[in-house]
Order: structure tokens, then C-alpha cells, then sequence
């Protein structure tokens, strides 16, 4: 079987990290339920409110030197929050931001036929990031409760470490 | 030893004008030259991630210089006349209120393609779909991120 690629590696490491932060600092709904984190863009209807979806989106690979077949791989990560109100989405925004900010720990995933739902896994990299926006998702008046109260951060990351 | 003597006829002042003058329109050229890429980065951006692009999103994206060193790419006023999906297409939505006046050619659905026609059984459609993000702002600041820091590398 396949070793997971750095994409899925990035993204499930950014959700182990999220869900650990969330438990650690009690991020809880009004309900006390602790906020999901979901891996992909937002299409499943069961969902419920708030949430947060991670997802990687695109790579960019600059040559690092000239001559070097070294590549800098740099990968753009969109965190959209889906929150029920304006009071909510800018807590939840600002905990995220202060959370990610020293980024987070690389894992790199192994599946496992017999447990498939604990792939084994190895970390010795760190992932770094840089902020690119992070504002509200303004689409108009008159929309549906799930874009009613949404936050993006975009942030553009990359793998260190041995 | 021998000692080199060098003597300029230009003024000290002169040079730093001339200096001045130098850096100016370097960084003129630069800021329109960043410009330039970021309006070809994001109309690539736009079509590249479309399925079926028409060409009108990506056209309303073009730079326009707001003062001697500074430019913008997609004016919102205007964005939000033209094409006011944008923000729908760029962030994903569930297309609610996303103006979304896109219609097909005329046509009928025939083994899940669109297949253009005029017959009795055609007609034209509108796409009622949610819309998926296809961050074509995110994805143009990523590239201007690496424009920037080989335009700074160069200098």
C-alpha cells in the first residue's frame, strides 16, 4: 500500500494538531460540544454549525539555487471557518490565528491494512507558515445560515526540519 | 607606491539626484512589472480552475495604477457590477443570492453533457449548484509572494 503523499500528510497533521489544540483549550460550542475540524472543502449537508475545514490547495515549486534540481516547495492551506454568528466566527478566528502561528508538528502517515483508521505514524519535521489573508467571507445579505458567518485564513506553508 | 587620484567634474549633489532618479524609475518598473503578473496570474488562475470558463470573470480582473508605485487588480465597485459572483466563485458558496446569471447555451442534458442544439426538447438551463471555492485570490498573492522575493533577489 501507498505511503500518503506530503499533501495528505500536511492536511491530516493540521487536523491532529487543530483537534489536540481544541481539546487542550476547551473550544467548545454554545452546546459544549468541541468545534469539528473536517479535512476538504465544505459539501456534505450533515454538517452542522460551527465547523472548520482544512484543506491544501496548490503547491508552488520554485527552484531553490540556479543549477540545483533543489526545489523550495511552498503549499497554499485554506482554513475556512463556518460559525453561527458574527461573535463566534471572530473568536474562533483569532484562536486559530494565534494557534497556528508557530505552525505545527509534520507527521508522516503509513496506512495500515489491519487498523485502517489508525495509519502509523511518524513525526520528525515541523511545518512552518506564513499568514496570507485572513478576513470575513462577505458574500451579501440574504444567504444561506452556512455563509452567513464564514472566516478564511489562507496561509502559505512549508516543510523544515530532518 | 603610487598613489591614484580621482577626480569627478559632477557636483556631489548631482549624483545623489542622479542616484535618485535611478531608484525611481526602477521602482516604477518593478511595481508595474509586479502588476502585470499578478493580472496574468489571476486570469490564469480563474480559467484554469473553471470548468467551462466564458472568459467574462477572468476579463473583469485587470491592474490599474493607483498612484506612482502602486497598482490594484479588480476594482470591487466595478467587480460587483459586472460580475457580482465573484466572491462566490472565489470562497465556495451555496450559491444563495450569488446573482448567478450564468446561463447555458441552449441545449438538453444527454448522458450527463450539456449538448447544444435549437429542437423542440431544448432549451436554456441555469446552474442551481453550489458553487466550489476555487481561490483564485488566495492562490494570485501566493504567486506574487514568489514574484516578489526573486524581483527582491535580482535588485
Amino acid at each position: 500500500m501507498l505511503a500518503w503523499s506530503i499533501f495528505r500528510n500536511i492536511e491530516n497533521s493540521l487536523k491532529e494538531f487543530l483537534d489536540y489544540s481544541i481539546d487542550e483549550n476547551s473550544v467548545t460550542d454554545i452546546n459544549g460540544n468541541n468545534i469539528p475540524i473536517y479535512v476538504g472543502r465544505r459539501e456534505s449537508s450533515d454538517w452542522t454549525l460551527p465547523c472548520i475545514t482544512v484543506y491544501l490547495d496548490n503547491e508552488s515549486s520554485e527552484r531553490a539555487f540556479i543549477g540545483s534540481n533543489e526545489r523550495l516547495n511552498k503549499y497554499l492551506i485554506i482554513i475556512d471557518i463556518f460559525a453561527t454568528n458574527e461573535g463566534e466566527r471572530l473568536d474562533l478566528a483569532s484562536w486559530l490565528k494565534d494557534t497556528i502561528n508557530d505552525g505545527f508538528r509534520y507527521y508522516d502517515y503509513t496506512p495500515s491494512e489491519s487498523t485502517p483508521n489508525s495509519p502509523i505514524k511518524i513525526s520528525n519535521k515541523l511545518v512552518n507558515i506564513d499568514f496570507l489573508t485572513n478576513a470575513r467571507v462577505a458574500l451579501g445579505q440574504n444567504v444561506s445560515p452556512e455563509d452567513a458567518h464564514r472566516h478564511r485564513i489562507s496561509v502559505s506553508a512549508w516543510v523544515s526540519g530532518n | 607606491m603610487s598613489i591614484l587620484t580621482v577626480k569627478t567634474l559632477t557636483k556631489p549633489s548631482d549624483i545623489t539626484k542622479w542616484m535618485m532618479e535611478v531608484a525611481d524609475k526602477e521602482a516604477e518598473r518593478i511595481s508595474r512589472q509586479l502588476a502585470e503578473m499578478a493580472e496574468v496570474s489571476i486570469k490564469m488562475w480563474i480559467l484554469n480552475t473553471s470548468k467551462m470558463p466564458t472568459g467574462a470573470l477572468a476579463d473583469a480582473f485587470f491592474k490599474e495604477q493607483t498612484g506612482k508605485y502602486s497598482w490594484g487588480i479588480g476594482k470591487i465597485d466595478e467587480l460587483n457590477k459586472s460580475v457580482p459572483h465573484w466572491r462566490h466563485v472565489n470562497f465556495g458558496s451555496q450559491a444563495i443570492n450569488a446573482d448567478w446569471q450564468h446561463t447555458l447555451p441552449k441545449g438538453h442534458w444527454e448522458d450527463g453533457r450539456w449538448i447544444e442544439g435549437d429542437g423542440p426538447d431544448d432549451y436554456f438551463a441555469t446552474p442551481k449548484t453550489p458553487i466550489p471555492a476555487h481561490n483564485y485570490i488566495e492562490k494570485t498573492i501566493s504567486d506574487i509572494e514568489i514574484a516578489i522575493q526573486k524581483v527582491i533577489s535580482r535588485t
